[in-house]
């Protein structure tokens, strides 16, 4: 046979078990994008199920499924979804607390909620502590305490509906006229609880049958389960003067009396899906979906929200960052093809890939401000993103207009990658579009002192990263250095505006907000230390205390102070910004800031016995 | 040097100076909450259509009752609130003949349970029962309640307004139907 034969007996291959592999799996666009109210806003349920996948993201078996088929599964079989091996138990002290044996990491649902049922006491008294005096092993039980109520919670959402495990006995069926149909889940059985419970008090109790009883339980226990479930919030406020617009689970909304035809019409376009899900039917499913979502889009109050779905789901998908990050690299690959060999015109190649990855950049930030209606600097995740589009953005601006392109470029990809890792590292969990609603939840002084101070860090990085070129440009005897000092100059003015504009409006806001101009809390000492720094900084190289050298390093230790204010006095836990407070930070933080002593003093020990060797 | 100095500390003292009067002055004032207040809603949602079957077994479509105020009250024998509710909206429907339609659905599944309810009442109920815009409806299956109007929890009474809207629901029987206010408010919202 030739090669074209081979070719095309592979196409032919493809070609008929391609539509087989697709009927197969079900087409989640049309549920991914059904409305569900969490964390205070209306999102897609794309973004609330990538939010539930991160919370057991040390999982190795959930890599290979996506969020969507992930929730899908906890909504519509919950009995096989609590049997799946999810939650990582690999901590042995953990392990012994709760009593398991073996060397088995991964536990199930089913497992793991009769072992925290029996550790109850043991986790209220951990409850009693403060958070602060946890131990590892006591952090731990409560994470897996909450992740496994909140699956539970989940899994337990749509159990009015799904069928039921303990079915009604045939006899009962017949004897209380019951329709079969209506025998199937608790939701069409609750129409005819009343000829149940009129048959049960005419039984004498020892004479009713086991499987009876066992029914009886079962109801009780969906009720139970279901009683406060109010985690999966599908449905809107049916009421035109019904003034919350809190959403609400099924169970709840028709237990409360908020339910109504509207609510009515959409749960059951919920049940149909939920019926083609455990048949594994793709066509239905797809119908289904597709009605849901339809029906969703018509709700009064989606209006503003409606295209915003659409978005976010893209948003997810399509991964604006990861493209970022592919230009950063290749910028920096450009740039050092070009270091190594300065004859090669490879500037405009750099600034061009620099561009495109801070486009998608921007386009990220732009859709995250649609999306969650604030300003880009809500979380430390988002602060160090727009920080990082700042040092790009200033690094771009500063090589069109100077000719030392390539070092620019090469600053501005090395900054956008290490703010990216930064910023992966703050959102371990996986970046879920979460809104802050603490302190920060003000959009107009989100938009004007935090973007300020923030572009203001974004600039002292850059302002810094300069600074340590020249001390390397010292040590490895270029003599031409001293071209980037008033470059560096220049920056620390900027960087100084900034940071003091918006420390001044921090005070303005503060003000407002608590009544006071300035009152030493910790973030707003550490805004004025990066104030005063330039300031001391500045001050020194124009009236001439400090040297080119000595400039260059303060300013190189600018880095430092910028970090301890940034993350530094989240670490301290006190004061009214600990919005971004992470355990564990506090290493990480320390390494860098003595790794940037060590180097800076070590660049400019060596550049100040050369300078005198010199001399 | 000297006016380096001066100027050093002039800008101490004035920042000094700004730092105080902001503090000083700018005490923290005490704002009203905004209280939620009741809006022009214009765009009530459609009831669904649907027939009913009276005691009598005459069946009728909720179409058929445009032009009038319909109350729509699911109950039960057994439910208490029901029973105690019950008398007070026959009263409404007696006060209104020409604007109010009551529609009472009843979801007992035994329609002996309800004739032994309406046979135990007093003369008045009895009266108003036979009214022509009182109609009884029964729902042993729950298609209305619960299927269309989700009512799981009794009793429940949708009030749809001439144009077939739904315009409000009340949830138990804490609503005094019988009442001048609400009867007043009642014609008046839905002229």
């Amino acid at each position: 046979m030739t090669k074209h034969t081979y070719l095309l007996t592979i196409l032919c291959f493809f070609s008929l078990i391609g539509p087989a592999l697709a009927q197969n799996t079900l087409d989640m666009r049309f549920f991914s994008k059904l409305p569900i109210q969490h964390d205070g806003r209306i999102k897609p349920m794309e973004s609330f199920a990538r939010h539930l996948n991160a919370k057991l993201q040390s999982n190795p078996n959930l890599e290979n499924q996506t969020a969507i088929y992930f929730i899908a599964e906890a909504f519509f079989d919950p009995a096989k979804f609590s049997v799946k091996p999810l939650f990582d138990v690999s901590d042995s002290k953990l392990k012994q607390t709760l009593g398991l044996n073996g060397k088995q990491p991964l536990f199930s649902l089913s497992v793991i909620i009769p072992l925290l049922q029996k550790k109850r006491s043991f986790l209220e008294k951990i409850l009693e502590k403060n958070p602060n005096e946890w131990n590892e092993t006591e952090k731990k039980l409560y994470d897996l305490y909450e992740t496994a109520s909140l699956l539970k919670s989940v899994m337990t959402s749509f159990q009015i509906f799904l069928p039921l495990k303990i079915p009604l006995p045939e006899r009962l069926i017949s004897e209380l006229n019951i329709p079969a149909s209506d025998a199937e889940t608790y939701l069409t059985f609750k129409k005819h609880e009343e000829r149940f419970k009129t048959y049960l008090q005419k039984q004498p109790p020892e004479q009713i049958r086991e499987d009876v009883k066992a029914f009886l339980f079962q109801i009780t226990a969906i009720e139970q389960n279901t009683d406060r479930q109010n985690f999966v919030r599908i449905l809107p406020p049916e009421w035109p003067l019904n003034t919350s617009d809190e959403w609400n689970s099924p169970w709840i909304l028709i237990n409360t009396g908020l339910s109504g035809p509207e609510s009515a019409a959409y749960i059951s376009q919920w049940e149909r899906m939920a019926a083609a899900y455990r048949d594994n039917s793709p066509a239905e499913w797809r119908q289904a979906s597709q009605s849901a979502l339809n029906h969703a889009l018509e709700f009064k109050n989606i209006d503003t929200t409606k295209n915003k779905l659409n978005l976010e789901v893209t948003y997810l998908t399509l991964n604006p960052y990861f493209f970022t990050l592919i230009f950063y690299a290749l910028t920096l690959g450009i740039c050092l093809i070009a270091f190594m060999k300065p004859e090669l015109p490879l500037s405009i190649l750099g600034l061009t890939t620099l561009i495109s990855g801070s486009l998608f950049q921007m386009i990220a930030i732009i859709m995250r401000i649609i999306i969650l209606e604030r300003p880009p600097v809500s979380t430390l995740f988002e602060s160090i993103l727009f920080v990082s589009l700042i040092c790009v953005a200033t690094s771009l601006i500063m090589a069109i207009l100077r000719k030392d392109k390539t070092f620019l470029i090469f600053i501005g990809a090395l900054l956008g990658i290490l703010f990216y890792y930064l910023g992966a590292y703050f959102a371990k969990s996986g970046d879920t579009l979460q809104v802050l609603t603490a302190v920060l939840d003000t959009s107009f002084w989100l938009g004007t002192h935090v973007i300020i101070i923030t572009a203001g860090y974004g600039l002292c990085a850059i302002t810094a990263m300069v600074a340590h070129f020249y001390l390397f440009k010292c040590v490895f005897n270029d003599n031409n250095a001293s071209y980037l000092v008033p470059l560096t100059l220049k920056l620390a003015l900027a960087s100084l505006l900034l940071t003091t504009v918006g420390t001044i409006l921090g005070g303005i806001w503060a003000d407002q907000s608590w009544g006071r101009f300035w009152g030493w809390d910790p973030k707003e000492n550490g805004a004025l230390l990066i104030v005063l720094w330039l300031i001391w900084a500045i001050h020194g190289k124009i009236a001439g205390q400090l040297k080119d050298l000595g400039f260059m390093a303060c300013i190189a230790l600018l880095n430092i102070i910028v970090a301890l204010a940034w993350f530094g006095v989240n670490l301290l836990n006190v004061g009214l910004h600990s919005y971004g407070f992470i355990n564990g930070i506090a290493y990480g933080l320390s390494a860098f800031c003595i790794a940037e002593i060590v180097l800076i003093a070590v660049l400019t020990y060596i550049s100040i016995r050369k300078f005198k060797h010199e001399a | 040097m000297k006016l380096n100095l001066i100027l050093l500390l002039l800008f101490t003292i004035v920042a000094l100076g700004i730092t105080t009067y902001l503090n000083h002055f700018s005490r923290p004032q005490i704002l009203s909450v905004p209280q939620p207040t009741d809006q022009e809603i214009t765009n009530f949602p459609p009831a669904p259509t649907f027939s009913f079957t009276t005691l009598d077994q005459k069946s009728y479509e909720i179409t058929e009752f445009k032009g009038k105020i319909i109350i729509l009250n699911f109950w039960a024998s057994w439910c208490a609130p029901c029973v105690v509710e019950f008398p007070k909206l026959l009263e409404l429907a007696s006060q209104e003949p020409e604007n109010i339609i009551l529609i009472a659905i009843s979801v007992d599944a035994d329609k002996q349970n309800i004739d032994t309810f309406f046979n135990k009442m007093g003369a008045d109920f009895q009266k108003n029962i036979h009214q022509k815009n009182v109609l009884i409806g029964w729902d042993p299956n729950k298609a209305i309640s619960q299927d269309l109007f989700q009512t799981i929890l009794y009793p429940e009474t949708y009030i749809i307004g001439r144009d077939l809207t739904l315009r409000r629901k009340i949830v138990g029987a804490d609503t005094d139907f019988s009442s001048e206010a609400f009867r007043k408010n009642l014609l008046k919202e839905l002229h």
